[in-house]
Order: C-alpha cells, then sequence, then structure tokens
C-alpha cells in the first residue's frame, strides 16, 4: 500500500527544490520522521508565552552571572 | 607497575617521586588498552611513538630535576573530533578522511600536554557527533563496559567505555545536549561539561556552535577537578571561549555542601524517568539531605527547553553539513543522515522562536537559582539499552533510542549550565548517574556536590564485572 502523502512530504518536496537539496526516496521515510518531531518541538514552543517586545536571535551568547 | 584502576593523581605522584616512570606508564597503558580494546572498540586511534616521547619528556624532566606538572605521566585520550597534529579529524565520519592532516594539537590537548598528561590516542565516537548511543556505522559501535551487549551511550562513546573499562584515567569528550553526561551515566563514570564558553573548543571539529562543549571523564572526583583546572583559561581563538580567569577547583574539592540549598525537580522529569533512575535520585538525595537543604521543585520549563535544543540543534548542524548533505549523502552515516536532511528544511520561523524560547527557558532556571544553589536531576532515563535497541520507553511511550536517550540532558546544555555526572549504582548492577546543576560559571558547586557523594560512597565509579 502506498504511504499517505500529507504535509511533511509537501514541506520536503517544496523545500528540498528550494534549497537545492534532492531527497532520495530511500531517505524520504527517516527524513519524514524526523521532521514530524521537530514539528512536535515546534509545536511545544508555541505554548510558551514570550513577551511581544523581546526578540532573541543571537545564536552565540554569554550566561549571565547568578543573581544575589 | 600501575593498575589498570589507578587515579591520576595517585600516577602523577608515583612520576613525581619516581616509583615508577613514565614510559613505564605509557607502555602498561598499551598493554591494557592492546588486550581490552578488540572487544570496547573504544580507541579508534593509538599513538605509541608520539606517547612514547612525551612520557621520555617528563622522565628527562624528572631525572633534570626540573618541576613536573600536576598531570606528570598521566595517559589521556581524546575523542576524535579532537585535532591531533598530523592526523585526520575524522569527527567519526568517514567523510572527514579526506581531509587533510591537522597542522596543530587542539588547544585543551596542549594544555594537558602542559601539565605534563601524555596523549595515547583518539577514541570512537558518534558520526559528526549527532548521537546519544555509540553505535557507528563506519568505526564499528562503541561497547559498554559494564556489558558488552549493551550501549555506551554517546556520541562521546570511546570516551565514557575508555575510562570505564581502565584504558584512560582522564578522557574528553564533547557535549552538545547531554554526549559526556549520556556515556558517563551508562559507563559508570564522573563527568564534567563546564559552563559555555569556559573551555577552549579552538581545534575541535564543530557540530552546534550554539551548544557546543568540551569536558573532561574520570573515574574520580579528583581527578575530575584536576583535568579541568589544568584545561581552564581564556582562548581567544574560540570566540565563544569567555574573558575570565582562571578559577580553581581541586583546593575547594572537599569543602562539602553543608547548608547548601539543592532541588530536585519533579514534574516532566518524573514522568520520564524509569526505577533505576528514581532510586539513583532517591541514593543522592538521602545522602544530601544530612547536611543540605533539598526540596522538590517544578522546574517549569525544561521540556520547552529541550524542544529549543533539539530544533536549534537540528537546524544548526545541517546548516553545517549542507553543501556535504548535497553531494554525498550516502556517505553518512544512515542513522545521521535522515536527521540533518530533515534539519536543512526547517522553517526559519521555527528556529528563531527556539532561540526566543532558549532565552526564556535560562531566565526560568535563574529564578529558580535565586532559591538554590544546586539541583539534582536524572542523568538518563534508564541504564543502557541493548546495543541494537532502537526503541525506548518514556513516559509509556515508545520512542527511538538515538534522539531521546539524552532527553533529560539537553535541556541543560541548551542554557550552558556548569554540570557534573555521577555514577549512582552498585557493584553488579548497570550503572546509571545523576546530574548535578550549578548557575553559570560555578563548576565548584557541582564537583563539591559530586566529591561529597563519593566520600560517602554513594557515587562511585565501580569496576566494570568483567574484570
Amino acid at each position: 500500500m502506498a504511504e499517505r502523502r500529507d504535509d511533511l512530504d509537501v514541506l520536503i518536496d517544496a523545500m528540498s527544490g528550494v534549497v537545492n537539496l534532492s531527497i532520495d526516496e530511500e531517505f524520504r521515510p527517516g527524513v519524514r520522521t524526523y521532521l514530524a518531531i521537530a514539528r512536535d518541538m515546534a509545536a511545544m514552543l508555541d505554548t510558551v508565552t514570550l513577551a511581544d517586545d523581546e526578540l532573541v536571535l543571537a545564536p552565540v551568547y554569554t550566561p549571565p552571572e547568578r543573581p544575589e | 607497575m600501575i593498575g589498570p584502576w589507578a587515579s591520576a593523581s595517585e600516577i602523577a605522584a608515583a612520576v613525581a617521586t619516581g616509583e615508577v616512570s613514565a614510559q613505564e606508564v605509557i607502555n602498561d597503558s598499551f598493554a591494557r588498552i592492546e588486550a581490552r580494546n578488540g572487544e570496547i572498540n573504544a580507541f579508534t586511534d593509538v599513538f605509541r611513538d608520539r606517547a612514547l616521547a612525551e612520557a621520555e619528556a617528563v622522565d628527562t624532566a624528572r631525572a633534570s630535576g626540573q618541576p613536573l606538572g600536576p598531570l606528570a605521566g598521566v595517559p589521556f585520550a581524546v575523542k576524535n573530533l579532537f585535532d591531533v597534529e598530523g592526523m585526520t579529524t575524522r569527527a567519526g565520519s568517514k567523510i572527514n578522511r579526506e581531509r587533510e592532516p591537522a597542522t596543530r594539537d587542539a588547544a585543551l590537548i596542549r594544555k594537558l600536554n602542559t601539565a605534563g598528561a601524555i596523549l595515547t590516542g583518539a577514541l570512537n565516537m558518534g558520526e559528526y557527533a549527532y548521537d546519544f548511543t555509540g553505535r557507528n556505522v563506519h568505526d564499528g559501535n562503541c561497547h559498554n563496559p559494564h556489558d558488552l551487549g549493551r550501549m555506551t551511550g554517546g556520541s562521546s562513546s570511546g570516551s565514557g567505555a575508555a575510562t570505564a573499562a581502565g584504558l584512560s584515567p582522564i578522557s574528553l569528550g564533547s557535549d552538545t545536549n547531554g554526549s559526556i553526561r549520556v556515556p558517563s551515566s551508562l559507563c559508570g563514570i564522573f563527568g564534567l561539561k563546564p559552563t559555555y564558553g569556559r573551555l577552549s573548543r579552538a581545534g575541535t571539529f564543530p557540530f552546534v556552535d550554539s551548544l557546543d562543549h568540551l569536558g573532561p571523564f574520570a573515574r574520580s572526583t579528583r581527578d575530575l577537578a584536576l583535568a579541568y583546572d589544568a584545561m581552564q583559561g581564556h582562548d581567544p581563538d574560540d570566540h565563544a571561549c569567555a574573558v575570565r580567569g582562571i578559577e580553581p577547583t581541586l583546593s575547594e574539592l572537599d569543602s562539602g555542601v553543608r547548608d547548601l540549598r539543592i532541588g530536585i525537580p519533579g514534574g516532566w522529569f518524573g514522568k520520564l524517568i524509569g526505577s533505576e533512575a528514581r532510586t539513583a535520585i532517591d541514593r543522592a538525595a538521602s545522602a544530601l539531605q544530612a547536611v543540605a537543604r533539598v526540596t522538590a521543585i517544578a522546574l517549569d520549563g525544561a521540556s520547552e527547553g529541550r524542544a529549543a535544543a533539539y530544533l536549534i540543534t537540528n537546524a544548526e548542524s545541517s546548516a553545517l553539513h549542507l553543501d556535504q548533505l548535497r553531494d554525498c549523502p550516502d556517505d553518512y552515516d544512515p542513522e545521521t543522515r535522515d536527521r540533518f536532511l530533515a534539519g536543512a528544511l526547517l522553517p526559519a520561523a521555527w528556529i528563531v522562536r527556539a532561540q526566543r524560547v532558549r532565552r526564556w527557558w535560562l531566565e526560568q532556571m535563574m529564578a529558580n537559582f535565586a532559591e538554590i544553589d544546586l539541583l539534582l536531576a536524572p542523568a538518563t532515563p534508564c541504564p543502557a539499552p541493548g546495543i541494537d535497541q532502537d526503541t525506548i520507553t518514556l513516559g509509556g511511550r515508545e520512542v527511538p533510542t538515538r534522539p531521546n536517550l539524552g532527553v533529560l540532558a539537553q535541556p541543560f546544555s541548551c542554557i550552558g549550565l556548569p554540570i557534573v555526572t555521577a555514577p549512582i549504582f552498585s557493584p553488579g548492577e548497570l550503572p546509571i548517574g545523576v546530574q548535578l546543576i550549578a548557575p553559570p560559571w560555578r563548576e565548584d558547586l557541582c564537583l563539591r556536590a559530586a566529591r561529597y557523594l563519593e566520600y560517602e560512597g554513594v557515587a562511585v565509579a565501580h569496576t566494570p564485572a568483567l574484570h
């Protein structure tokens, strides 16, 4: 039975073309599995209430001193 | 002759007094590696000529009355993502074997050499450090010295196995999401992941620059502190290395934990762990509360912090590998390739959100550190799974082993906290460890707590039963 195509397949097809990264059909099930995990993680991040006037983009930072 | 379980400090003392020569120590070390490495597969390279030359230099220095370093004559080995002059830095991969040999040792190797320690070899690891299991299709799986049919944990698999098996009193590894803490736990030894930015990463092959840490493994807290102190210091060759002076820990190691406030997280952590991890936490808590103030805390935000770590890791590492993923995807270990490919396709909004949640999670933890001095948490949800075991059970759900064995370690490296993993198990049992987590730059606190547990006989790197 053919596997059901879903949003993740759409993402794979669209993004792999955009970033010029071909995904061999042999690799697709594994890639889909890990994209599904990433989607679950992203959904978890959406549950956090963040201040709307703050944006942290820098990937490298110095951990602060401990508060007194 | 120095036995396989001699500590680094005992070896250095014996060399300093002339009880044994550094050359004898190194020859004995290579004899043990030759005898045991075939079944464990911890070492991928041995540097016999180099090590013997270094040992001869130590012996010559002693004979001429020159002062010796605190680690004089002590063998050590490094995860094979460290540059070793004249060797190709393979980082657990097939692809990197085409690279030119390194022209200089990694910064931490140079630091340990300066302290008198002697490099004996390079150690197995999960490909490009994207691994919690210790499996590697190119170099073969690394086997747990406590049960050869079980995983070492990864990605610093050889580091955990070599030190647990008595093949290297000190080894170095890297920890991006738990790669020092998971093998420390599963192999039953001590490991230190310092604060992000504390130790130089210059001359190592990166995985996720904004999350990568380096640190030592040892069979005692004293050896851990000895190695850590010898490696401290600012290094302009690592852009993330903090401009801080050396803050020695060894002299305060026995200061104890009296009156420290120690929190034990429930909630998410409690739901994910099995009975062995729960017992380890209970044993450590019981010993600590004799002198410290131990309380349960909620620790909200850890699961979200872990999710942020997962996505940042996935995206950043895939970006590093994008050219090779395009050119030679078949040359990757299949267990890492599919994750790298997925990471190259993630929406940018997820990653930006992950960075914001990472900052938010750090703020939650810093608020906790206003109330507590240390956190005591399980290092892994369970002891070592079988080496071919593709899934584990977490909170009643069956999940893939490779991305989940480090689930309890991931939230804390994401925000750069210093952590010692301490082994809490009885002889004959499979090892498991706990994390002692301190505020940024307070490695001394987690080392002191681990030392206290060691002194009380609760945290012990027991000899593998196979010996």
